[in-house]
């Protein structure tokens, strides 16, 4: 999961909950708030109302003589009409908009006050509606106060509230995962580009990493860190080619002292028997200077020796190592087909080149049978050699590994195809080894 | 004809010396490049076997002091390093051959008698054994007087014998000789018996004797008998 996606949900999750617990706190107190506003609205009628009974200012008004004729109309908010008490010991004494005031005839067992809601359906609205009964006795009589107070302003207020938090909650969501994604974005932008460049590195590489500066410690600290590694690692690299080159040659002076020894031991009148040794000395010797000559070259390829490069005529050069090779193929009857179409000029350093054609050829010569064939094609910068082959042993990449040989019957050290890699992946050339029925077939762009 | 070996190695310049004095030559020899420099200047040689690597100097700058002192010496490189530069630096300084460590010891005899026959001012491009004359120049070999027709290969492996000869060559020396580095095949030593076996039948063929012998296991010697 990238970093980027963990954050963002991380924050998602706590402004949930922030706004979860923020959003409950305040509809409750929003929610307590108005329920104070209602019940000294209440209060305030109430008494409103009781003083009015006491000073006679309220002239009794009953339904009957009203005649109820606001009642008609579609929208009213007229709720005395829908609370008419049915107790037969009620006598409606006033009725208002929003009020019924009963006597009692005679006086009520206990004093009551009560408060419910309701819903009421007035045409096509559904209205919810508060209501407070309150028995008072005011002057010797008793009345019971019924007060109806419209919640739809209530319900309005916390509608609001509640699409003020849900508005605040997604507007800061949107807000804060763009804000994250870009801010994360540029923030981390060193630390990708660190990435890449550690990607993109190579211990044979012989420039150093390029890493941008960053303000950002950590990103620094990175930095330092990864150059002070990469740097270590190809100096120890560099270290071990050279170390590898320099012993190549220090074992060539000796190699060749044995050499020469042997061959004028062989002058020498000696019996069959210290012959026959002095020749396994010798064929022993011979191979480990062929070892040491392919390994010395791999050294130098890595170490990136053969920089000069020259314009070299393909399929001349090919055409040259076939004619050096032309006694062999006659003597394994391999049969060689060439098709060398085009004149491909390629900038190529001409002692890898020389190398390189000559190891395929030798290669393809080396892994065939008696009576085999062999085609050598190219045409625009492709090269192609197929050769009937006796292993399928090794196959792919494993075909190019140092001593992967296919079958120990013949001398070869192992190295050839390991060098033509080598030379292939210093040049950004590019190589493919194919295999079936039989038939290897190597294929080189240039 | 006089050589004068700079080689640091004593063992390596030990069997040069070795090989070499039965070859009829006269060989001197220095390890390091104050004391070729001192021989340099005091006499005359007809070959300087040269190893580039000297402890106290470049032998290539010994090749430069040869060059000014007008020697006519000719230089044969040997180094330790394949590589192309010194290669190149060394013949453009005037090196008349150069070859890379390790060697045969047939294949540096060869190469020496090569530079003589080069050098050799009296046009006496012909190497000479017994009723067998090689015309290096025009590559044409004569049998008691007769032409024979060889292919290059067949004419270069008889010259090498015949700079060789009554010494043993290798299987292994013959192939490099032939092929250079790159044939590094078992194959190769049949080549060499079939290429044997046809120059033998050639030079039998214009009454010529047989002096090529098999050395059992490790090559061949061309010989009188």
């Amino acid at each position: 999961m990238k970093l980027l996606t963990k954050t963002t949900i991380y924050y998602v999750l706590i402004a949930t909950l922030v706004f979860g617990v923020g959003g409950t706190v305040t509809y409750y107190t929003v929610l307590s708030l108005i329920n104070e506003d209602i019940s000294e609205y209440f209060d305030r009628k109430e008494l409103n109302y009781m003083t009015k009974i006491a000073s006679g200012r309220f002239t009794p008004r009953t339904h009957k003589a009203h005649g109820h004729s606001h009642h008609k109309g579609v929208k009213h908010d007229y709720f005395h009409h829908h609370f008419e008490e049915t107790d037969q010991n009620l006598k409606l004494f006033h009725y208002g908009k929003s009020h019924n005031i009963y006597q009692f005839i005679t006086p009520p067992a206990k004093i009551t006050s009560e408060i419910n809601d309701t819903t009421l359906t007035m045409g096509e609205w559904q209205i919810s509606v508060r209501r407070k009964c309150v028995v008072r006795k005011v002057k010797n009589a008793y009345y019971k106060i019924c007060i109806y107070k419209s919640l739809e302003e209530a319900d309005d207020e916390i509608e609001a509230v509640i699409g003020t938090v849900v508005y605040l909650f997604v507007s800061l969501l949107i807000v804060m995962l763009v804000a994250n994604y870009y801010l994360s974005r540029r923030l981390l932008q060193p630390f990708h580009q660190t990435l890449g460049a550690i990607k993109g590195f190579r211990v044979t590489n012989a420039v150093p990493l390029e890493l941008q500066r960053s303000n950002i410690l950590e990103f620094e600290e990175l930095n330092t860190l990864v150059l002070d590694m990469t740097d270590k690692i190809r100096d120890d690299y560099r270290n071990l080619k050279e170390f590898t080159e320099n012993a190549s040659h220090e074992i060539q002076t000796p190699l060749a002292i044995i050499k020469s020894k042997i061959e004028l031991l062989i002058q020498s009148s000696l019996n069959d028997e210290q012959m026959q040794h002095l020749q396994s000395i010798y064929e022993v010797s011979n191979r480990l200077s062929k070892i040491n000559k392919a390994l010395l070259l791999l050294a130098k390829i890595e170490n990136q020796q053969f920089q000069q490069t020259h314009t070299i005529d393909l399929s001349e050069l090919v055409t040259k190592h076939l004619q050096n090779f032309q006694e062999l193929i006659e003597m394994k009857n391999i049969c060689l087909k060439t098709d060398l179409q085009t004149s491909a000029q390629i900038s190529f350093n001409p002692v890898l080149a020389d190398v390189l054609i000559s190891n395929l050829l030798s290669n393809a010569i080396r892994h065939n049978y008696q009576g085999g064939e062999i085609i050598v094609g190219l045409a625009h910068n492709v090269l192609k050699i197929n050769n009937t082959g006796t292993t399928d042993g090794i196959k792919g990449e494993a075909m190019f590994e140092r001593f992967k040989k296919g079958n120990n019957a013949n001398n070869s050290v192992g190295l050839g195809l390991s060098i033509v890699k080598k030379i292939c992946d210093t040049n950004q050339i590019d190589i493919v080894h194919l295999y079936k029925a039989s038939v290897h077939e190597f294929q080189i762009t240039f | 004809m006089k050589i004068l070996i700079v080689e640091d190695e004593q063992q390596l310049t030990a069997a040069l010396v070795s090989y070499l004095k039965n070859e009829g030559y006269v060989c001197e020899s220095v390890l390091n490049f104050e004391q070729a420099t001192e021989k340099v200047h005091l006499y005359d040689y007809d070959i300087v076997i040269l190893d580039i690597g000297l402890p106290d100097g470049n032998g290539l700058d010994l090749l430069k002091l040869l060059k000014k002192l007008r020697s006519q010496a000719g230089v044969l490189i040997i180094s330790a390093k394949n590589s192309l530069d010194d290669k190149l630096a060394g013949l453009d300084l005037g090196a008349d051959d150069y070859i890379t460590k390790p060697f045969h010891l047939a294949e540096l005899n060869a190469r020496i008698k090569s530079i003589l026959r080069r050098r050799n001012f009296e046009g006496n491009h012909e190497v000479i054994f017994q009723e067998i004359r090689v015309n290096t120049d025009k590559f044409e070999t004569l049998v008691n007087e007769q032409l024979v027709v060889l292919t290059q290969k067949e004419q270069e492996l008889l010259l090498y014998f015949i700079s060789n000869k009554n010494r043993v060559l290798t299987k292994e020396s013959i192939a490099e000789h032939l092929w250079g580095d790159h044939m590094d095949m078992a194959d190769s030593f049949d080549f060499i018996y079939t290429h044997i076996k046809n120059l033998r039948r050639k030079i039998a063929q214009k009454g010529g004797k047989n002096y090529l012998q098999t050395v059992y296991g490790i090559g061949y010697k061309f010989t009188c008998i």
